[in-house]
């Protein structure tokens, strides 16, 4: 165990030496994915799905605020459902805009949960992302997971459907069916009902006072995931993907388990418990030691090292050395010689 | 001759500069209570343009059921509580800016003060070289 702590602590190092080269090259590997999985998910317009333009759009959205990523996938998105029809992109652009109005615009430094929502839905394991921000963020998250999951529902429809949608009774007929199928699927409602019960779950249970509640944290909001979405597939009469709900559930215990190991390692076998006093309260303090395993720092001992020569050494002594020296040597010796005698 | 302790401060202002610097130097132009007002101002008309705009989808979404049941005691019903709905959601977000807007206030302020005093320790430095 002390290994994975001792790897740790030299990736923090690493991270705190090379932070600002190492963001940047997050945010490209997240553009590129997002662009890309985009991209290849959809692929209705396609001057636009070959890699060249993920990858050349990457490299312009990592110089660019990471919010900036975000509305550039949102507005591929819409070129994407153009090609469908030009009402469901008008409507999907005024979706992007009411969460832009009512959530990025108050907190454009986590909208990038929302792309990762996205992501992961495709990835097909959205159970990760309220279990990973009910560890490291704060209820408020539901927002974005919620516009996250919209986002995703409106992607599978169009590509799904494109057929129905074409086949619609003129724009407004198109973009009358896009709404009621996108805001009438269940399967979407039931994920967000699983994910926000997830999310509430694990950031209330993470904050108490109990040993491994991190741990109890990660695997109640896996179990909540599983019985809230089993539930709600039932009650609902919704064909249920039940392999992929539990794969993706361990992955992201999994998942939790790795983002645990990064912010929050404590040794519970060491905890204090403290009881005081003052004027006023009686304190009850528990107080559970960090564990801190710093990287060995290795040192190269030198076989054949170059000595000074007795002669050199005794140039650079005074007198007095010389003398202490030959004393020494002498004792020594003398010493060696009544050992040997015994 | 190099002062170490002036670069390692210039270091710091220009890291600041660089940052959160030049906002800051913005937001901190005004009053808190100005600063706040213009951003409630914003959020209200950013709001009523997003409510309608999801106003607008609801509407969309649900045409058929609406038209299906629609009579001048559902239409009053529906228009009461659109309007009600407006209302909850201008004061929420209006309140929410508020909040928001008066810690970013604080907090500029106190980094720019901050920065003003380097300023000070700065220009003390330099004095002291060209005694």
């Amino acid at each position: 165990m002390s290994a994975i702590f001792v790897w740790r602590d030299r990736l923090q190092n690493t991270y705190a030496g090379y932070a600002k080269y190492i963001d940047k090259a997050v945010q490209f590997i997240l553009a590129l994915a997002a662009f890309m999985m985009i991209n290849n998910y959809f692929g209705l317009f396609e001057p636009i799905t070959k890699p060249i333009v993920a990858v050349a759009l990457a490299i312009i959205f990592t110089f660019l605020p990471m919010a900036a990523v975000v509305l550039a996938t949102a507005f591929l998105i819409v070129i994407h459902m153009c090609t469908v029809s030009a009402g469901v992109a008008g409507v999907s652009a005024a979706i992007f805009l009411v969460m832009f109005i009512f959530y990025v615009r108050f907190s454009p430094k986590t909208a990038i949960v929302i792309l990762l929502m996205i992501l992961s839905t495709i990835l097909k394991i959205p159970y990760a992302i309220p279990i990973v921000f009910g560890l490291i963020g704060a209820p408020v998250y539901v927002i974005p997971i919620v516009c996250g999951t919209i986002s995703y529902f409106m992607v599978e429809y169009v590509k799904n459907s494109v057929a129905t949608i074409k086949g619609a009774d003129g724009l407004v007929g198109q973009v009358t069916i896009f709404l009621q199928q996108v805001f009438r699927n269940k399967e979407m409602w039931i994920i967000i009902a699983a994910s926000v019960i997830c999310l509430f779950v694990v950031s209330a249970l993470r904050k108490m006072s109990y040993n491994h509640a991190w741990e109890i944290a990660i695997v109640s909001g896996a179990v909540i995931n599983v019985v809230t979405l089993t539930t709600g597939y039932i009650a609902l009469n919704v064909k249920a993907p039940y392999v992929e709900m539990i794969v993706g559930n361990i992955i992201a215990v999994f998942i939790g388990l790795v983002v645990e190991l990064f912010v929050f390692t404590v040794d519970y076998s060491r905890t204090e418990n403290l009881q005081f006093e003052d004027d006023e309260y009686y304190y009850y303090v528990k107080a559970v030691p960090k564990i801190s395993v710093s990287a060995p720092n290795k040192t190269v001992k030198r076989i054949n090292v170059r000595q000074d020569t007795p002669e050199e050494s005794l140039q650079e002594m005074t007198s007095d050395d010389v003398e202490e020296l030959l004393l020494k040597r002498s004792l020594e010796e003398e010493v060696g010689r009544i050992n040997s005698e015994d | 001759m190099l002062n170490e302790e002036r670069v390692k401060l210039m270091t710091r202002m220009a890291s600041y500069e660089s940052k959160e610097g030049e906002e800051d130097l913005k937001i901190s132009a005004y009053y808190r209570k100005d600063y706040v007002s213009i951003h409630v101002i914003w959020t209200v008309i950013w709001s009523t343009i997003g409510y309608i705009i999801a106003g607008a989808i609801a509407v969309m979404a649900f045409w058929e059921k609406l038209l299906a049941n629609m009579n001048t005691k559902n239409f009053v019903l529906l228009a009461v509580i659109a309007i009600v709905a407006y209302l909850i959601v201008l004061i929420i977000s209006g309140m929410v800016t508020n909040k928001i807007c008066k810690e970013k206030h604080n907090r500029a302020r106190q980094r720019v003060k901050k920065f003003n005093h380097d300023l000070l320790v700065l220009k003390k430095m330099y004095e002291k070289e060209n005694r």
